[in-house]
């Protein structure tokens, strides 16, 4: 036993090698770029290639070593060049997905040039071999390891012991400093990717040395590596390198338990799932933006749906137009005189296609969250189909429910560790979730040997209900084209109502959501669930299609060429997605009627990808609005109610308002108590204080705002307002203190449940939704009063469609008030900035609160902008609503406010009549410095004693 | 100018500093614009700093004194205008090479490479010099001398220190340049106001060497007391330029500060 344990330890080394070398790549990388770089596989693959043939051309082995490291290097540089930095704008979502191009045209090109036939590639070192218990290892082997730990030395040496590693190590750490300092951070990231090319390179030979060449799998074989690097934190090589001994020995070693060894793909299991509750577990303090695909948008026209009262008439003939049309289409497809038999297999597979988009659309697109592991949804549904319709005896339409809930189950364990993380590390979750499915799950016999082969036709065949022969490609035909139609309509319908706005608004800033009263975990898990839904129902389809499946087709690749297809689309637009699914359904059709072009479908598709990402990001869906110019010439032909919604609905949905819907009815301020204290209190926040690790922030404020009143809070700059801010408004507990709310202790509370409860809030940094219009921006704000739900949106059904009507009538009656009806249809992106601030605030009033918050609602408004604001506020304080802000302005919180608080080092420093206020010498002193501070005594304006501001500050 | 270290009365300082500052002006901002986001941040901001000058940058918060400093260092571009230094033209360009240019900027919240020792630190603000790689060592004690602590704590990370050392480190790592101007973005930020007057005091020997100085200064007193000059933004636009010693007792400096009574 020992000796096994040894002797396969020993085997496992130069994997772990590899691994570490790949780690080592790609940790390098993600330092510099914070890019998760995954076309370092593709990397290593093409250096092997072009190693191999270089000494195939009789070149001298060394160096067609050399040049196949070379080579590696230039491709990192080209890829960082036009994948990365040119798509830095989308954040690091879009550039994971530019690295998923870069992969798909490196490993197509090479799939082109070499074939996919295995070969023996180039020897790294000379030929000889070690005989170790009984075991025989070559050269190559060993050298791999060696190679490995001098690598990392080299590595560490440069990177620690030179000044170019000081300043790479700087740069990697903090771009801004760098630049400041004289550093071009540009460059050092280049020289960083180069580093990380010439590592693939390295990686690539040595692990082609000991293996074999092969396009896909000498380029998925960086996968573990991926493992390897984010088990180390993708922060230091020393703990990649210990990763990468951790996957690769843990590969080795868990065979050799047990019983439980000689199941297949054991061990990637384990590490996957180890993997995964690390990365949930550390997620809880990965911060930093989500602004995924961000760069592949740009704001769309509005949709017509949500034009107004009136117009969801129109929409309805429109949309009705579309339907006919598209059922004609596919009603009469099969029988045109040039549809094949062998096209009609090509427009079965294009509907997976489409239904697998669809899903992309709503998870991606409109919540935000990026997949790379959508395949495996897909095969999930097609071997649940299978075990249920062999081993079971399902019939049909129940294996697609079934397989399709079954999809959807698992969906939603994936969704639930996307919660935890963001961003780049959700992709490296879905992407280690996509390699579990193709090591482990889609390995296990039990799972795939019902679908091998279906046995025998279902359908009628085997009493299927409804009866009909499903073996017919054309009935397989009708049934797929109406499942995409249901998933469109399904998906449209969320769009369209509070799932989708809701959708819409996670995306575009969690916190706002939660603000406007959006439980963001539920509709981030929601997406999750319906995404994986529609995919396991693609899966049963493509299941019935084919009627035998291999594990193959639900490999990491596929899951990237769906993404393809999602991008191609335009990634948020459901017409886009079809047309997306139908291009490449058409390539695949004519590209195997010509065999001379058939070896090009994977290139084809993988350069539209790049294309599509690099010249025309808004893919298929941007075209119709690219040459909308000219079909705006021919809208005269149209008749006037197609084109009548394209004029605002205001001036006649503004006649239906009934006076009083926002705010208090009937309330007036001049019949509240004159003293203050009597009133009702709105907001009662006591003796508050903040510690983060050993700093107060906040210590011991309190801060009260009655009914009726605006009252403000100022401090200097760090005086620790928007950390007293935020722990009032529930953003991050006080960690001593109460917050009651109309009378309600709510402290701890999230936001999202104090937003049902009556409060509204504005942002420093405003929180609009660019891509909706300023008409669907409020709408997202009715969510807490829309009481329908998710599956009446999906349907579109009675209460739902009840509920838009009114409550597009109420954010009417909100653009009214705030004369927005010039700017209503247009997107929020390009508007001025004062029209936001004011647009912020209509939000919030939107959702009919009693209390407002505003986070410094000044800030970038010049005097003009500003008189306006004060303005709005005072009219929202009459139409009976409590306002707290938070402001530097402190000329506009005199202005403005009824009453003040104001602190400084986060303890308070008065409170008064804002004119109390203005004449209190420690004010004066805390904001113009410590000069006068020696004059400062407390004022009638109920000054703290100064002998209670305790400095709190380091030294 | 004070680079021969006496200690002269400030109002003659500054008025002989306004009169050198035409003669040579070292940095001249004409005019620019910038924006941050959709925001305009800065509308025709005009200044000039002489050789060897010390100026303050006051106003209200957003006002628009970081983004003027981000707009000379090159991190926040200008969209019109002109900034100028020693006789060329340096909007537009990026960051690295102004510093390149004798430009030090130690903007807000320092900006240290906190994972960085202390040393590594002030080495990495060596770069613009780093072929001179005989002068390293003696720029490194130079630079030290200022800061005795750091001296004590170089192989320690830059994030495990306190707020003032920090700050301290910001300005030795700015200072490594050898810059012929200083950019100070909120100095007094989150510190003691003991450590702050000896921040101050450093700054003061600093600008002694030669070194012109850009400040700005929530705490508009310390600020006025320790330059010769000051401009106060309002709203993004200049609405005052005085020397600091008649900005000192001026009220209407409060009223821009607090408003004007409602």
């Amino acid at each position: 036993m020992i000796d096994r344990v040894f002797v396969t330890i020993l085997l496992s080394l130069p994997l772990v090698g590899a691994y570490a070398i790949n780690a080592i790549g790609i940790v390098v990388v993600y330092r510099a770029s914070k890019v998760l770089n995954l076309a370092h596989g593709a990397m290593t693959m093409l250096a092997a290639y072009i190693a191999f043939q270089l000494v195939a051309w009789r070149i001298p082995r060394p160096l067609g070593l050399l040049g196949g490291v070379i080579a590696s290097v230039l491709l990192a540089l080209l890829v960082e060049r036009f994948f990365v930095r040119r798509l830095r704008s989308g954040g690091p979502t879009a550039q994971t997905i530019g690295t998923v191009a870069a992969f798909g045209v490196m490993v197509a090109v090479a799939a082109r040039v070499w074939s996919t036939t295995p070969r023996t590639s180039v020897p790294v070192f000379p030929n000889g071999t070690f005989h170790v218990f009984n075991t025989v290892i070559t050269n190559d082997q060993i050298g791999l390891f060696v190679s490995m730990i001098i690598i990392t030395g080299l590595l560490y040496a440069l990177l620690q012991r030179t000044y170019l590693g000081l300043v790479l190590r700087g740069t990697a750490e903090n771009r801004l400093a760098a630049s400041i300092m004289g550093a071009d951070p540009d460059r050092m990231t280049q020289l960083a990717w180069a580093i990380g090319g010439a590592l693939a390179g390295v990686a690539g030979e040595m692990l082609a040395a000991v293996g074999s060449l092969h396009p896909y799998n000498l380029a998925l074989a960086a996968l573990p590596a991926y493992v390897a690097a984010l088990l180390g934190g993708m922060d230091s090589l020393l703990a990649a390198v210990g990763g990468a001994a951790a996957v690769g020995l843990a590969e080795g070693l868990i065979p050799l338990i047990g019983p439980l060894g000689r199941i297949e793909g054991n061990s990637q299991l384990v590490i996957a799932v180890v993997a995964l509750v690390v990365m949930a577990r550390r997620g809880a303090r990965v911060t930093g933006v989500d602004t995924a695909g961000a760069a592949l948008e740009t704001p769309p026209r509005a949709t017509g749906a949500n034009r107004g009262v009136r117009s969801v008439r129109v929409v309805r003939v429109r949309r009705l137009i579309v339907v006919v049309l598209g059922l004609a289409l596919v009603a009469a497809f099969p029988h045109l005189p040039f549809v094949s038999f062998a096209m009609l297999g090509n427009a079965n597979e294009a509907a997976v296609f489409a239904i697998v988009a669809v899903a992309l659309v709503l998870l991606t697109g409109w919540v935000g969250q990026i997949s790379l592991g959508h395949a495996a949804f897909v095969g999930i549904g097609a071997y649940m189909t299978g075990i249920l319709s062999v081993s079971l005896g399902v019939p049909f339409p129940i294996t697609l429910v079934l397989a399709a809930l079954v999809s959807g189950c698992v969906a939603a364990g994936l969704g639930l560790v996307a919660l935890r993380v963001r961003g780049l590390y959700l992709a490296a979750a879905t992407l280690i979730f996509a390699w579990m499915g193709e090591r482990f799950l889609f390995t296990q016999t039990w799972f795939t040997k019902d679908s091998a082969i279906f046995p025998k036709p279902l359908g009628r065949a085997s009493g299927a209900f409804p009866s009909i022969d499903l073996t017919q490609r054309n009935v397989i035909f009708y049934v797929s084209w109406a499942l995409v139609g249901l998933a469109v309509f399904v998906a449209a319908n969320l769009r369209d109502t509070k799932t989708g706005r809701a959708f819409f608004a996670v995306k575009g800033s969690e916190m706002a959501a939660s603000s406007l009263g959006v439980d963001v975990t539920r509709y981030k898990l929601l997406a999750f669930v319906v995404s994986g839904v529609m995919a396991g129902a693609a899966g049963n389809l493509l299941m019935m299609q084919q009627r035998s499946i291999v594990p193959d087709q639900f490999v990491v690749v596929q899951s990237l060429f769906f993404l393809a297809i999602l991008v191609v689309g335009g990634t948020q637009s459901l017409g886009g997605a079809i047309a997306a699914a139908l291009l490449f359904g058409a390539i695949k059709f004519l590209f195997f009627q010509f065999p001379a072009l058939s070896q090009y479908v994977e290139v084809v598709s993988a350069l539209l990808l790049a294309g599509v990402l690099l010249l025309y990001r808004r893919g298929l869906a941007g075209i119709p609005d690219s040459i909308a110019p000219l079909l705006d010439r021919l809208k005269p032909l149209l008749p006037a109610w197609l084109t009548a919604d394209a004029q605002p609905a205001a001036t006649s949905a503004a006649a239906e308002v009934q006076p009083g819907r926002i705010g208090r009815p009937g309330f007036d301020r001049s019949l509240l108590p004159t003293k203050r204290e009597e009133r009702r209190p709105l907001l009662e926040a006591r003796d508050i204080i903040v510690r983060f690790g050993g700093l107060t922030a906040a210590n011991h404020v309190s801060v009260t705002v009655y009914e009726g009143e605006i009252v403000g809070l100022i401090g200097p700059n760090g005086a620790g307002k928007t950390t007293t801010f935020n722990a009032i408004a529930g953003l991050n507990d006080p960690t001593e203190g109460t917050v009651h709310l109309f009378g309600a202790d709510v402290t701890g509370m999230p936001v999202h449940k104090r937003a049902v409860m009556g409060v509204g809030r504005t942002f420093q940094l405003i929180q609009l939704f660019p891509q909706l219009t300023v008409f669907e921006n409020l709408l997202v704000a009715t969510h807490v009063h829309n009481r329908s739900g998710v599956f009446s949106g999906a349907i579109a059904g009675r209460r739902c469609l009840e509920a838009e009507v009114s409550e597009r009538r109420r954010v009417r009656e909100v653009i009214d008030l705030l004369a927005l009806n010039e700017v209503a249809e247009r997107p929020v992106a390009g508007l001025p900035f004062g029209v936001l601030r004011m647009i912020e605030v209509g939000r919030a009033l939107v959702t009919d609160p009693k209390l407002i918050m505003l986070d410094e609602p000044a800030s970038g408004l010049d005097n003009k902008e500003t008189d306006r604001l004060s303005e709005l506020l005072f009219s929202v304080r009459d139409l009976g609503v409590g306002l707290l802000l938070i402001e530097h302005d402190v000329r506009m919180v005199t202005g403005v406010s009824d009453y003040m608080y104001v602190i400084d080092q986060g303890t308070p420093l008065a409170q008064g009549s804002p004119a109390e206020i203005q004449r209190d010498p420690a004010v004066i002193a805390a904001y113009l410095g410590e000069a006068n501070a020696a004059d400062a005594t407390p004022t009638k304006a109920k000054s703290a004693a100064p002998s209670s501001r305790k400095p709190k500050v380091r030294t | 100018m004070s680079s021969n270290g006496k200690v002269v009365a400030p109002m003659k300082v500054a008025r002989k500093a306004v009169r050198e500052a035409h003669r040579e002006d070292l940095l001249r901002v004409d005019g620019i614009d910038a924006y941050y986001g959709p925001v305009q941040a800065l509308r025709g901001v005009s200044l000039v700093i002489g050789a060897g000058e010390k100026v303050a940058l006051l106003g209200a918060n957003g006002a628009g004194k970081t983004t003027t400093l981000r707009a000379i260092s090159g991190i926040a571009g200008a969209r019109s205008g002109q900034i100028v230094l020693d006789g060329t033209r340096i909007d537009g360009m990026a960051p690295h090479k102004i510093v390149g240019r004798g430009v030090a900027h130690l903007p807000e919240g320092r900006q240290l490479f906190s994972g960085l020792t202390v040393e590594e630190n002030l080495k990495f603000g060596y770069y613009p010099r780093r072929r001179d790689k005989k002068s390293l060592h003696v720029e490194l004690d130079r630079v030290m001398e200022y800061f005795p602590k750091l001296r004590e704590r170089r192989k320690q990370a830059a994030g495990t220190l306190s707020g003032g050392e920090q700050q301290m480190l910001g300005i030795a790592r700015a200072l490594m340049s050898a810059p012929k101007l200083l950019l100070v973005d909120e100095l007094s930020l989150g510190l003691a106001p003991i450590v702050v007057a000896d921040l101050f005091d450093i700054l003061e020997r600093v600008n002694q060497t030669g070194t012109a100085i850009l400040i700005v200064e929530q705490f508009v007193h310390l600020a006025l007391q320790h330059t010769h000059r000051a401009y106060v933004l309002q709203k993004g636009e200049v609405v005052t330029s005085k020397s600091s010693s008649e900005l000192l007792g001026d009220e209407s400096l409060v009223e821009s500060y607090l408003g004007s009574g409602v």
